[in-house]
């Protein structure tokens, strides 16, 4: 398993920078939204802490087209179902190779984005919190919409279809858990709502997608 | 009755033809008579409201039409559950028969509504915690209906749409209480609760009670129409296919 996961860096590392993508376009929407809406720096603040959201959302979910693709496309799949390897624990290390690759540069690098869009450094460490908090639920969200779509020619836009809906809570939370944050309200709820999202979302969805996986491919 | 001992009989595909063919006249007489019944007395036979006006009358419509398309959902998901446990192909068929009736009563609910809402509320539409909902329902549908369509082999794209059906329904279920967390409700409470003081209006509510059933009825039908069809449809390609 842990060869899986390194293999996972090693093959982002060697591929040229597949999720520097996700950077590229979390920065390229913390741009342009500013000079959407003009240089009134008070909605900037107002709607920063949202925006910085979903600017994750569509950039983790933009770099996982191919997350389980190319491994059943080449047989991976099928060979670790053979193998004692646990499936799990496949589907596992690439949560986490995904979530370490793209999700994490996305949190280190908030409180940069923020300041585009004229957010002081702890509220954009508050935003990068709230992230951190939220974003394993989109990796493992991410990861069962794969296994949904994976038996499928092209499967990418739809997994984007059906993985949107199903981000929609823990986008809702995180964003008002930041600006609570931001605004020194102490966000009880909305925090720890989140959190228990991330924490079911990772406990459940690998089983349920091994399960699903197991099914199709005995078949 | 001794033809059927118990529900999983219709799980064999040819009993499930031969007992719905039986009663697919019977279905079709209630549903189209308790609807015409239920929207002429609705539309024709009930005052205008004071402050709505002839307005007041979408609910005929709106009302019925949200709850098939929640109800259709549910039934989905047992369908769903019962193809996970027993693999029954006649249960996977309705789930998938459901999808379509279900997102038709979705798209009324939410026309209806805007409809009533613009001059009610001075808005086509609202990020309004029940309105939100009901959409993310109904991008779970159209998920759903496009899942179907996109695998080919026929158990694993059972599979694969069960599973997002169960998922759906949890992450459904969860947005309709993370939308209830902005707190801005502009859509009233419901008014057709059983033990509840506000009711709605005796006037109101017989018509709208036979609107209700009219909807529930077409909404069977129609569910139990497709699925035959289905079937026919499988039996075809298997004939076809083993020329």
């Amino acid at each position: 398993m842990k060869e899986i996961l390194f293999q996972e860096f090693r093959l982002s590392l060697r591929s040229g920078g597949r999720y520097g993508m996700a950077v590229v376009l979390y920065f390229a929407i913390a741009l342009l939204v500013p000079i959407g809406i003009g240089p009134d720096v008070s909605i900037h603040k107002l709607v920063a802490p949202s925006i910085l959201w979903v600017a994750a959302l569509l950039a983790s979910l933009l770099t996982m087209d191919s997350l389980l693709a190319r491994d059943y496309e080449d047989g991976t799949i099928e060979r670790i179902i053979l193998s004692p390897i646990p499936l799990e624990g496949y589907l596992y290390s690439k949560i986490v190779a995904h979530w370490c690759q793209v999700c994490l540069p996305l949190c280190i690098l908030a409180p940069m984005a923020g300041i585009i869009m004229n957010l002081d450094g702890s509220s954009g460490l508050n935003v990068s919190f709230s992230l951190l908090a939220g974003t394993p639920a989109i990796s493992a969200i991410g990861t069962f919409g794969a296994a949904i779509t994976l038996g499928m020619k092209r499967g990418h836009l739809l997994q984007a279809a059906l993985i949107v809906p199903a981000c929609i809570p823990t986008l809702i939370f995180g964003s008002v858990a930041a600006s609570e944050m931001i605004r020194d309200q102490i966000p009880d709820t909305s925090l720890s709502i989140l959190l228990a999202i991330s924490l079911a979302s990772i406990g459940i969805l690998p089983f349920a997608s091994s399960k699903l996986l197991r099914l199709c491919l005995n078949q | 009755m001794t033809r059927f001992q118990n529900l999983w009989s219709f799980a064999n595909p040819y009993k499930f033809m031969s007992i719905t063919g039986k009663f697919m006249p019977y279905l079709w007489a209630v549903s189209l008579l308790s609807l015409t019944v239920g929207l002429v007395w609705g539309f024709a036979f009930t005052p205008s409201d004071y402050k709505q006006s002839s307005t007041v009358k979408i609910i005929f419509v709106h009302v019925p039409s949200a709850l098939m398309a929640i109800n259709i959902w549910l039934m989905m998901l047992v369908a769903s559950l019962i193809w996970f446990i027993r693999r029954h192909h006649v249960s996977a068929l309705i789930a998938k028969a459901a999808a379509p009736v279900g997102t038709v009563m979705a798209i009324v609910a939410i026309v209806t509504g805007s409809a009533w809402g613009l001059p009610m509320w001075g808005t086509w539409w609202a990020w309004d915690p029940r309105l939100t909902s009901f959409f993310i329902l109904f991008l779970c549908y159209i998920g759903y209906i496009a899942l179907w369509n996109a695998i080919e082999d026929v158990e694993w794209s059972a599979d694969a749409t069960a599973a997002l059906c169960l998922f759906g329904s949890v992450f459904a279920l969860l947005s309709r209480y993370a939308v209830l967390f902005w707190n801005q409700g502009l859509h009233q409470g419901a008014t057709l609760s059983l033990d509840s003081e506000t009711n709605i209006h005796n006037q109101y509510y017989i018509p709208l009670l036979i609107c209700i059933c009219g909807f529930s009825f077409l909404a069977i039908t129609l569910v139990i129409y497709r699925t035959r069809t289905e079937i026919n449809k499988r039996r075809i390609e298997k004939i076809l296919s083993n020329r």
